[in-house]
């Protein structure tokens, strides 16, 4: 699972590091003002702070995570749940027939 | 990596090791082995581990649950992305090398497969994807489409290492698909000789990196039930006289040029001689009557007909197709348009080559089709017009890609100049391959290194004028920074366009334009021209 963290102006926000139009690595994206992370591949851009698209080719949002500061230390609030983004685990999944 | 022997690997009949890939990965894999790996389907990427796979689609549509089913194989593997080809094929991505193997499986469990889409095969079979319920189609191509797919589809593995080449097939009547007839390598094109259904053959036809070429009619009239035949007969005197050692210049146009067409004609004649004996086909039955045009007509959807709404050949039925912005769907999208083809249409996604996806519903429903897409940020507004542009999967993901070609066409979709004409054909590849055929577009783009007053920059060849309808093929004038596509559309379709330009005679469609007219129209400093 990769993340994007963004901050600014001290405040950090966290994405889901895959762009939801093809992929790309929002973590290596270009932060703008007002909180927008621009993907590198596309030039889609998102509210880091809602994850809305406001700039195509994406349609859709990305995914938003809860952050805190403790110590230092940047926590993020991962789900319980499997995020439909993942890929799936090689050791639990066997090609037929092997 | 080195480049792969590709007639080595052929002749050693394309060996890969699918379970040591499921195994360790990739990087064991020689090139030839990663070539080999195209006769499955599976395409590497640029970035390292991960693959793209193309699934064959039926004849360009898929069922609702096998769209809801591939839908998740997306969600699973390809962080939900499905890209729609100009093929009528659908992409999955980022597909991790371990996965690759139990993918290939699971999209045959869902009755598709991914067999011989890519590499030097017979690849998807393209049919129009309106044929049994359109207006404008002389009769209903797609049993015979199904047919010969279903021929190819069981001797895949047999064909695959003997092809010197791939062979693009298209199967259509309407005009457009006519028109589509003349870009593939095989093109029937549905005509009717009195009351009798069957095909004009056009042979030859690519757009690929060098010389593309228009397909030539080499048959005005061949029966339903030498459909299979006529493929064999190509297919025997392609692989029999192609460069089967030298694959760049292996295509069936190639071929054409070197024989002459009188002598590509004879040599098919001959051979469907013998393939009519080896190849019968009793072709399904198909309606014969003529469609009540003024009552299909009649029956209007609310808001009338428009480009994303056509009338269907039953009246009080509408083909509605869905604006895909460059052919990127997502899992919830696909499900959402699953479950509107149940409840609102025949249960069917229609595939189209302006990477849309179609629904045959009645007339009634359109409107709550349309609220529904408003949800997904899709709607029936500009499909196959300007605004729909055309576009490849382009880079960073596809590993022949020179640029981005999404990002400039994206830029594009909300381009005034383009959303006032409506009628030009937009196209943007990301490399000279034509995979979003740049070449036959009014206005195309194909990605490339350029130089700007010296200076190395990502850009874009320009191509302008293509028309099918005049066997057109677009020229390259110049080319241009990434940063200046918009610029240079803006400035120089709406300009030529609206009559700005005294000595360009405004068409319907881009008027051909000489360098000199285009450059006096361009802002100086972001082009160099021809």
């Amino acid at each position: 699972m990769r993340l994007a963290l963004v901050n600014h102006d001290g405040v950090i926000c966290a994405v889901d590091g895959d762009c939801p139009h093809a992929g790309g690595p929002l973590g290596e994206g270009q932060p703008g003002s007002g909180c927008v992370l621009a993907c590198p591949w596309h030039e889609a851009v998102f509210d880091v702070t809602s994850g809305a698209p406001l700039r195509g080719p994406a349609r859709k949002p990305v995914r938003t995570y809860q952050v805190r500061v403790a110590d230092g230390v940047v926590q993020v609030a991962l789900p319980m749940e499997p995020t439909p983004a993942k890929r799936m685990d090689p050791t639990t999944h066997d090609r037929k027939g092997t | 990596m080195s480049s792969p022997d590709v007639p080595a690997i052929k002749r050693a009949g394309l060996p890969v090791d699918l379970d040591r890939l499921a195994r360790e990965g990739d990087e064991w894999l020689s090139p030839e082995e990663r070539y080999a790996l195209k006769t499955h389907g599976v395409c590497a990427q640029s970035q390292p581990g991960v693959f793209m796979i193309r699934v064959r689609t039926s004849d360009g549509e898929l069922d609702s649950d096998t769209a809801r089913e591939l839908a998740g194989l997306a969600d699973r593997l390809s962080g939900g992305w499905l890209h729609l080809t100009t093929r009528q094929q659908a992409e999955l991505h980022h597909v991790p090398a371990r996965q690759v193997p139990a993918t290939i499986d699971a999209v045959a469990d869902l009755g598709l497969t991914t067999r011989s889409a890519c590499g030097h095969t017979v690849r998807g079979i393209m049919s129009c994807a309106h044929a049994d319920v359109s207006l404008d189609e002389p009769f209903d191509c797609t049993p015979d489409a199904t047919a010969l797919a279903a021929h190819v589809a069981a001797r895949g593995p047999d064909i695959d290492p003997h092809m010197p080449q791939r062979l693009n097939i298209a199967f259509g009547g309407c005009p457009a698909c006519r028109e589509h007839a003349k870009l593939n390598d095989i093109g029937f094109a549905s005509v009717r000789r009195g009351d009798e259904p069957g095909y004009q053959v056009w042979l030859g036809g690519s757009l690929g990196k060098s010389m593309p070429t228009l397909a030539f009619c080499a048959f005005d009239f061949v029966a339903r039930s030498d459909v299979i035949a006529m493929f064999e007969a190509v297919r025997f005197v392609f692989t029999s006289l192609a460069k089967f050692d030298k694959p760049n210049k292996a295509r069936l146009k190639f071929l054409a040029r070197e024989l002459g067409r009188e002598r590509l004609i004879e040599q098919v004649a001959t051979a469907l001689e013998t393939a009519r004996a080896d190849y019968p086909m009793t072709p399904a039955p198909v309606a014969s009557s003529e469609p009540d045009y003024a009552a299909a007509l009649a029956h209007q959807p609310p808001g009338g007909w428009r480009s994303g709404v056509r009338p269907a050949r039953e009246p009080g039925y509408a083909v509605a197709t869905v604006n895909v912005p460059l052919g990127d769907v997502d899992g919830d999208d696909v499900r959402t348009l699953a479950d509107l083809a149940d409840a609102v249409a025949d249960g069917r996604l229609r595939l189209t080559r302006n990477q849309n996806v179609s629904l045959f519903l009645p007339v009634d429903a359109v409107p709550a089709l349309e609220a529904r897409l408003e949800g997904l940020g899709l709607s029936l507004a500009g499909a196959d017009q300007a605004r729909d542009v055309r576009a490849c999967t382009g880079g960073p993901v596809c590993s022949l890609a020179i640029t981005p070609a999404q990002k400039v066409a994206h830029q594009l979709l909300s381009t005034p100049a383009l959303r006032r004409n409506a009628q030009l054909r937009v196209h943007v590849s990301g490399c000279q391959n034509a995979c979003a055929q740049q070449q036959i577009a009014d206005l195309g783009f194909s990605g490339s290194k350029i130089t700007i007053h010296g200076e190395g920059v990502l850009g874009y060849q320009v191509w302008v004028g293509g028309d099918l309808t005049t066997d057109r093929v677009g020229t390259v004038i110049g080319r241009v920074a990434e940063s200046d596509v918009v610029a240079i559309t803006e400035a120089d379709v709406g300009r030529a366009v609206v009559g700005d330009v005294p000595e360009i005679q405004v068409v319907d469609r881009f008027p051909p334009v000489r360098v000199e007219q285009f450059r006096n129209h361009t802002p100086a400093g972001i082009a160099t021209w021809k």
